[in-house]
């Protein structure tokens, strides 16, 4: 479990600086910067304790891999979609650790889910995919707390995510998915 | 349901079908994702049912069911109705894993014609797979 007398705060002064580098209504932030990264920081502590809460769930994820198969009983169902979704985000912020990944994940998210939270998270993602420093402290977050164990459990989950890359979209033309292929 | 294709099927055997063969998978793929696997116009097995004679007899069946391969009569370069008229084959056929229970979705990993020629495992892997392997191995 996360020890909580330490701070597992990103040092502010990296969204500060993510925050400078973002080009106005590029990542959708309307709000005073002070209260992005406000918001950013309170996601980011969020994030721990939803890991510290998922360290058990993480540990058998070799076994289980399909994060649907998860036990999560007695949580609510928004923060378990929740999870489920920061979860495979972490995978791709810890192992592809570009921003053109990220935000592709994250503007994907962010279109078909337009729940409050996630909206939060892509903002959050937008941010941190600016900033490398940020991208290596998360890594060696994930790290520090589960080993390198549990970023295999990881990676093996993420597995499905990167397959995502040849899935086949729906109603398209032959000729759409003759290019598809061929890209 | 969802169909997504192996590395190894987009990037080496794709390019290397004809435009009917092209044409014949996009069909299977619309279908599948419309109505899954459920009363395909072709064949579909599990890939396990290796002939008995089949040198390498054991191999076969332990990777197939393993992995949880199945093959489907793609139609090419035609349908043939079966003895009893009840299901139609073809020479090529393509090969799926399968990932029953969830999620819900194959991913298509081979083609071959007969004598069938299965896939190895890691034809079946995703680019992402295939890297991690390279990792482990390094």
């Amino acid at each position: 479990m996360i020890d909580t007398s330490v701070d597992h705060s990103i040092d502010p002064a990296y969204l500060m600086h993510a925050m400078e580098l973002l080009s106005p209504g590029k990542a959708g932030f309307n709000a005073p910067t002070l209260q992005a990264i406000k918001e950013a920081q309170e996601l980011v502590n969020m994030l721990d304790k939803y890991l510290s809460f998922a360290e058990p769930q993480l540990q058998v994820l070799d076994q289980v891999v399909d994060i649907e198969n998860i036990d999560f009983s007695g949580m609510p169902m928004a923060e378990i979609q929740f999870l489920r979704k920061i979860t495979k985000l972490f995978s791709l912020v810890v192992h592809q650790q570009t921003e053109a990944d990220i935000k592709v994940a994250a503007n994907k998210w962010a279109c078909t889910h337009k729940s409050k939270i996630e909206n939060r998270v892509h903002r959050l993602l937008a941010v941190l995919s600016t900033v490398d420093g940020v991208m290596s402290a998360i890594s060696d977050r994930i790290i520090e707390l589960y080993g390198d164990d549990v970023i295999y459990d990881i990676e093996e989950l993420s597995a499905s995510i990167e397959s995502e890359a040849f899935l086949i979209p729906e109603d398209i033309s032959f000729e759409e998915f003759n290019t598809l292929m061929s890209a | 349901m969802k169909v997504e294709l192996s590395a190894n099927f987009k990037n080496s055997i794709y390019p290397k079908l004809s435009e009917a063969d092209k044409k014949a998978l996009y069909v299977f793929i619309s279908y599948v994702q419309k109505n899954g696997i459920e009363n395909l116009p072709g064949k579909i097995k599990p890939s396990w049912n290796i002939p008995s004679r089949d040198h390498d007899y054991e191999n076969k069946v332990s990777f197939t069911r393993t992995f949880n391969i199945w093959h489907y009569h793609i139609g090419r370069p035609e349908y043939e109705e079966s003895l009893h008229g009840n299901y139609l084959t073809s020479d090529e056929v393509i090969f799926i894993k399968r990932f029953d229970p969830k999620p819900n979705k194959i991913r298509i990993v081979g083609w071959s014609s007969h004598p069938l020629e299965l896939p190895t495992e890691d034809d079946l892997k995703t680019i992402f797979q295939l890297n991690q392997s390279k990792k482990s191995a390094n």
